[in-house]
């Protein structure tokens, strides 16, 4: 049985992925539109991706810490999700065989830090200054990169076939990548766009 | 002289100084509240994972190294500690040196009553070295382990090596040589004493000298290793 502390930790993550693909996704303005009175940044369509993909790439870094602790905690001999079920995480992320990188030996957790720090960066100043001249490079150098990602997801997927059983943790953050290709696709449709810069129509 | 701002410079700059202090305040929160082992073939570090079929006299079958240790291991004498050996069946000195393994094999096992300590689990993970006349195959690392004839160690029937079968050794299939890489072996024999709980407590190559604890002229050899570090009854190795 899994600890009701994993599950809900777990669940404390799903809800900034969820609350971010609820933004994301182009049929879902009003929900937010009713919202933006008080909250102006749910006003635009570009507004709302930018804010959907800072919240998702921040839970997605907040996963990648979550599975680095595991990584050096199961390192140090203790448990932290082990289970007997399938959804084992200690069991992914403890085994030797498959938790780093092939030639770079860098722990998987690691590569999650480092990656969703690098996509919030992006986002975030995208956010910040939606019209720069860099912004267009930072869209598509996410899109491209959450898109690689979707490779290194289908690497560790295989592993956990492989093994047979799943890192609640690791799928999470997997998850969060997927939403953020989708919010950087969107992003990348609508640069260039009247959209862009319509302040004030959906 | 003419000035060229950019005026988006300082959003960047934010940006980059917010998101790296997230990541450090990532990074610092599991150094505080984590103590990792790397895993690594050094004495310290957690024994890398080792893959193959093994042959324990019935046939070979899958092996899951991981199941020897015990993770939550707190220094009682109950848990078995591991000695395994990298070799080649057709490596003289491997050839030499078995009748030594196979001794100790038994000399350190539970069910010597002479032996105070905690049990230690015997293998030996058996390569085929990129050298003329090494061919091997898991026909010949069966005759070597039950000293069997009909296969050639070493330029020699397997038959005719020193000491008895190695009844209480399990040998690990590593003819590709996975192994071997993975715990970054340079020669063999070479061989590594490893806790209960999966660290590496000594490496005969490069690790700890713990000297000539048996006094039988061999210094610092795996059995000194073993009756130096291993946990004893009375308490401490």
């Amino acid at each position: 049985m899994l600890e009701v502390s994993t599950t809900l930790l777990l669940a404390a993550y799903a809800l900034p992925v969820v609350l971010g693909l609820a933004l994301i996704l182009p049929w879902t303005s009003p929900l937010f539109l009713g919202m933006s009175e008080k909250l102006p940044f749910l006003k635009t369509r570009r507004d709302r991706i930018f804010a959907g993909l800072n919240l998702t790439l921040l839970a997605g870094l907040a996963i990648s810490v979550q599975t680095q602790w595991i990584h050096a905690k199961v390192s140090e001999g203790a448990n932290f999700c082990a289970s007997n079920t399938i959804f084992s995480c200690d069991d992914v992320i403890g085994n030797a065989k498959y938790n780093t990188m092939p030639v770079l030996d860098v722990s998987w957790g690691m590569v999650g830090m480092c990656t969703f720090a690098f996509l919030l960066f992006l986002s975030y100043a995208s956010s910040k200054e939606p019209n720069a001249t860099w912004v267009k490079t930072c869209i598509d150098l996410g899109t491209l990169m959450t898109f690689g990602g979707l490779g290194v997801i289908g690497l560790l997927v295989s592993y956990e076939i492989e093994m047979e059983k799943i890192c609640q943790f690791c799928t999470m953050a997997h998850i969060a990548n997927i939403v953020a290709l989708g919010g950087f696709i969107q992003l990348r449709m609508m640069h260039g766009e009247k959209a862009w810069n319509d302040l004030y129509k959906d | 002289m003419k000035q060229i701002y950019d005026d988006e410079a300082s959003t960047l700059t934010d940006a980059f100084l917010k998101i790296s202090s997230l990541f450090f305040v990532g990074i610092l929160i599991i150094a505080f509240t984590t103590n990792g082992i790397a895993t690594g073939t050094e004495e310290g570090e957690r024994a890398p994972a080792l893959d193959g079929a093994a042959y324990s006299g019935n046939g070979w079958a899958s092996f899951d190294f991981s199941q020897e240790f015990d993770t939550a291991w707190d220094g009682n004498v109950s848990s078995d500690w591991v000695m395994i050996e990298f070799m080649d069946t057709d490596c003289p000195y491997c050839v030499r040196s078995a009748d030594l393994f196979g001794e100790a094999s038994e000399i350190f096992h539970g069910s010597n009553p002479e032996w105070n300590g905690a049990q230690v689990n015997f293998f030996a993970s058996a390569t085929q070295l990129d050298i003329k006349g090494h061919d091997s195959s898991r026909e010949e690392i069966a005759a070597f382990r039950d000293k069997s004839t009909g296969q050639e160690c070493a330029g020699a029937d397997c038959a005719n090596r020193g000491g008895s079968a190695h009844n209480l050794i399990t040998y690990i299939d590593d003819l590709d040589q996975e192994n071997m890489d993975e715990w970054d072996i340079r020669g063999t024999p070479t061989y590594f004493l490893i806790q209960p709980d999966g660290i590496i407590a000594w490496v005969s190559n490069g690790g700890t000298n713990v000297g000539d604890v048996n006094q039988d002229g061999d210094e610092n050899n795996y059995i000194d290793a073993i009756i130096t570090l291993v946990t004893r009854e009375n308490g401490g190795a």
